[in-house]
């Protein structure tokens, strides 16, 4: 007899201008897992195992009253007034998982779901390559088997440089909460090098890179199945 | 030249519709003799891109767009709206864009390089939002350029083949319907910039672009495929409003041989200027605008699509079965101005004679740029979203692979100019980039599908005879191997009071394995 692996049920957030929607999409369904998108305007979500903020330009990172009116350019901050996230947040407070990719990241800071401030590369430049990230504290989903590990991870973004005050940087090293961490070049000048960090209950992770652009996808996923399916 | 009335309207509209850039008037009778045809065929030149079959039902859309007068007047903007316009292009065709290529050519001058820096801001800003990985390109620089920098951009897209829109209106009764950004002055003569040499130009003529707005336009315009309500879709591109609604009634006339035309109520169209004159509302090329031809019965559900991506939408008009092409102006100054349907014959190809057996040769030293150049450039672009890089700009040659994992195969992209040899030998220049391309093409074991070129030359007196010579060398190459030219795009006027450009012939081929 075979053994039938448990199918993880994630939700992938769907933003206006989010653009990594259909790559988070497949990112699970490749591994023969359910993921279906959920629209902003929502306002319950179904019981599910993960929720997933994709990357992307969600509202195309402006502010604005009208999508054809004039507006100002902070990423992630519009999302902050849709239905979902009030969803969300109620979510979170029951223990509900987020992973939050790149703008997912953005948005989740600004939500106050995750600490830091992330802000306009040091470069003044969007940045893309593959870049080397090592996984420190207590790793991706928690993850032993990734800890210590240095995996290649795809990044883009302009607004990636992740800053945080000396006091709150320590508190989250010492409760192991930085989970990965630039490792040779930093792209954007983020303090201390980090590229993700999880929320105090560690059921919120936050990250730049993008783990299902990366080669080792797999690798990412199997944390996933283990955390959400233990 | 038959014109129905003598007022401003028509005269104006006549000058728009049979500019260079719209009706390629004096490269026709050469881009005739290009192959199209192949049995990987999908949708030949004509239609906004060309499609080749990948196998499995799915078709790849393709089409490559120069913006160079934009870009050298307003380097960030000119640049940003040639993607936005080569993106449309695409999705226009109902095909999901998944990789852009970008060709630089730059002088060498100090204002080369801030245009270069403004160009790729440009291009990184548009093409990152939009979420459309820029896989590929090149850099050369040499002082033919100093004056005329060249900014060509490829878009490919993948489509059900049985999905497929066209920009067609085959029905009497269907919407005429508006969505997108508002129409405002911007762009307004943009169609015969692009026939002008560069000391006469005006700032106003070029477009702002908005990437956020396109990103919504593609989404929705995506959810419709496969429903069976529309009946087709056209980019206001050049020459906005009045050539796109004139476009899909003239290729539905071809198409049913019913005698259709178009009304268009100018007062239903949504505008971002105050006061704005027919004659400016018909030509803007505002960006971001999609002219949808609607299936009447379907309308509540087609307007519904758009509002949930937050667009704007307007029905501002239908076809009809009067062979006419109507304007109406309501209101206290109102009036009716009604042209026949075929423009052809308002406005006759002007055939223009230019020297077509010399042409004027430049020397001078074109250089690659460097690796540590080109990297600075790359960075600023997202050349992984999608998931599907395979080869992308991090590794040298110029190719990219894509994954096509819907049908279990890669896409092969290789592309190819030779300027240096293009100036002293037009034939062998044009040879070479194809031979390249082709080699490359074989040595990845990918079967060639089909072409898609930018032919960047001078001024016709300087370089017609140039052009002739590489349609005729590239048609041959097109033959003898059996790759069809499925789409391409001519800038012609790239040059500056005395001087043109060396002759820029891009070629880009794509394969499948």
């Amino acid at each position: 007899m075979t053994e039938r692996k448990k199918r993880i049920r994630a939700l992938v957030v769907r933003f206006p201008g989010s653009n990594c929607d259909f790559d988070t999409l497949r990112f699970f369904r490749r591994f023969g897992h359910e993921a279906e998108f959920l629209w902003y305007k929502e306002r319950s979500i179904p019981r599910v195992d993960l929720v997933v903020l994709p990357g992307g330009f969600a509202f195309g990172d402006r502010v604005y009253a009208r999508a054809t009116d004039a507006y100002a350019i902070n990423p992630g901050v519009q999302a902050l007034q849709t239905p979902i996230m009030g969803v969300l947040r109620t979510y979170a407070k029951r223990g509900g998982a987020i992973l939050g990719i790149c703008n997912g990241f953005q948005i989740l800071v600004h939500a106050g779901l995750l600490p830091g401030t992330l802000v306009r590369n040091k470069s003044g430049n969007f940045f893309c390559d593959i870049v080397s990230c090592k996984v420190t504290g207590q790793s991706f989903f928690g993850d032993v088997r990734l800890a210590g590990k240095t995996i290649g991870i795809p990044v883009a973004h302009g607004y990636g440089r992740y800053l945080l005050a000396a006091r709150e940087r320590a508190k989250l090293e010492r409760e192991n909460r930085i989970f990965l961490r630039y490792a040779q070049e930093n792209p954007n000048g983020s303090d201390d090098g980090i590229a993700g960090v999880v929320n105090e209950s560690g059921t919120i992770f936050g990250m730049m890179p993008h783990p299902e652009r990366s080669r080792d996808a797999g690798v990412f996923m199997r944390a996933i199945e283990k955390y959400v399916l233990a | 030249m038959f014109l129905p009335d003598t007022t401003e309207i028509p005269r104006a509209l006549a000058e728009a519709m049979a500019s260079e850039h719209t009706s390629y008037k004096s490269t026709k009778r050469f881009l005739k003799e290009l192959p199209t045809k192949g049995s990987r065929v999908v949708v030949e030149p004509g239609e906004n891109a060309g499609i080749v079959d990948l196998g499995g039902g799915w078709g790849l859309a393709m089409r490559i767009e120069s913006h160079n007068h934009p870009s050298f007047i307003r380097p960030y903007s000119g640049a940003a709206s040639g993607v936005g316009g080569i993106l449309r292009d695409i999705f226009t065709m109902g095909a999901r864009p998944i990789a852009l290529l970008d060709i630089l050519r730059f002088g060498t001058n100090k204002n080369a390089k801030r245009l270069l820096q403004e160009v790729v801001r440009g291009i990184s800003d548009y093409g990152n939002c939009i979420g459309v990985p820029v896989v590929g390109g090149d850099l050369y620089t040499d002082a033919t350029y100093d004056h005329n920098c060249l900014v060509n951009v490829a878009a490919f897209g993948l489509v059900r083949i049985k999905d497929i829109v066209y920009g067609r209106a085959e029905t009497v009764g269907s919407d005429l319907i508006y969505v997108g950004a508002r129409t405002g002055r911007d762009g307004v003569g943009g169609a015969q910039m692009a026939s002008a040499t560069l000391n006469i130009l005006d700032e106003s003529a070029i477009q702002e672009a908005d990437p956020y707005l396109e990103k919504l336009l593609l989404e929705a315009c995506l959810e419709l495929m496969g429903t069976g309500w529309l009946e087709g879709m056209q980019d206001m591109g050049a020459a906005g409003l009045l050539c796109s609604t004139a476009e899909v009634v003239m290729r539905g006339r071809a198409l049913t041989g019913r005698n259709l035309g178009a009304c268009v109520y100018l007062d239903k169209v949504p505008t971002k200027a105050s006061r704005m004159s027919p004659i400016e509302m018909l030509l803007s090329e505002s960006q971001e605008r999609m002219m949808i031809v609607g299936r009447r019965e379907h309308r509540a559900k087609i307007l519904n699509v758009f509002k949930r991506w937050d667009l704007e939408t307007r029905v501002i008009g239908s076809v009809t079965n009067d062979g006419r092409y109507t304007i109406r102006y309501p209101g206290a100054h109102g009036k009716t101005v009604t042209l026949p349907m075929q423009f052809d014959e308002i406005f006759p190809d002007l055939d223009e004679e230019w020297p077509l057996t010399s042409w004027q040769k430049q020397g001078g030293v074109h250089k690659k740029a460097a690796r540590t150049e080109t990297k600075d450039i790359w960075h600023q672009y997202d050349w992984s979203v999608g998931t599907r890089t395979v080869k992308g700009p991090n590794e040298p040659g110029h190719y990219a692979i894509l994954d096509i994992p819907e049908i279990k195969k890669e896409v092969v992209i290789a592309w190819s100019s030779d300027e240096g040899r293009s100036d002293t030998s037009p034939a062998q220049g044009v040879e070479h980039a194809f031979d390249t391309c082709l080699a490359r093409l074989h040595a990845l074991k990918a079967t060639p599908l089909g072409i898609t070129n930018c032919l960047n030359f001078g001024h016709p007196k300087d370089s017609m005879g140039a052009f002739a010579d590489t349609t005729r060398a590239l048609a041959a190459r097109a033959r003898k191997y059996k790759v069809p030219i499925v789409s391409g795009n001519v800038s012609l006027y790239n040059a500056h009071k005395n001087h043109s450009i060396k002759s820029t012939p891009v070629i880009v081929m794509v394969g499948v394995r």
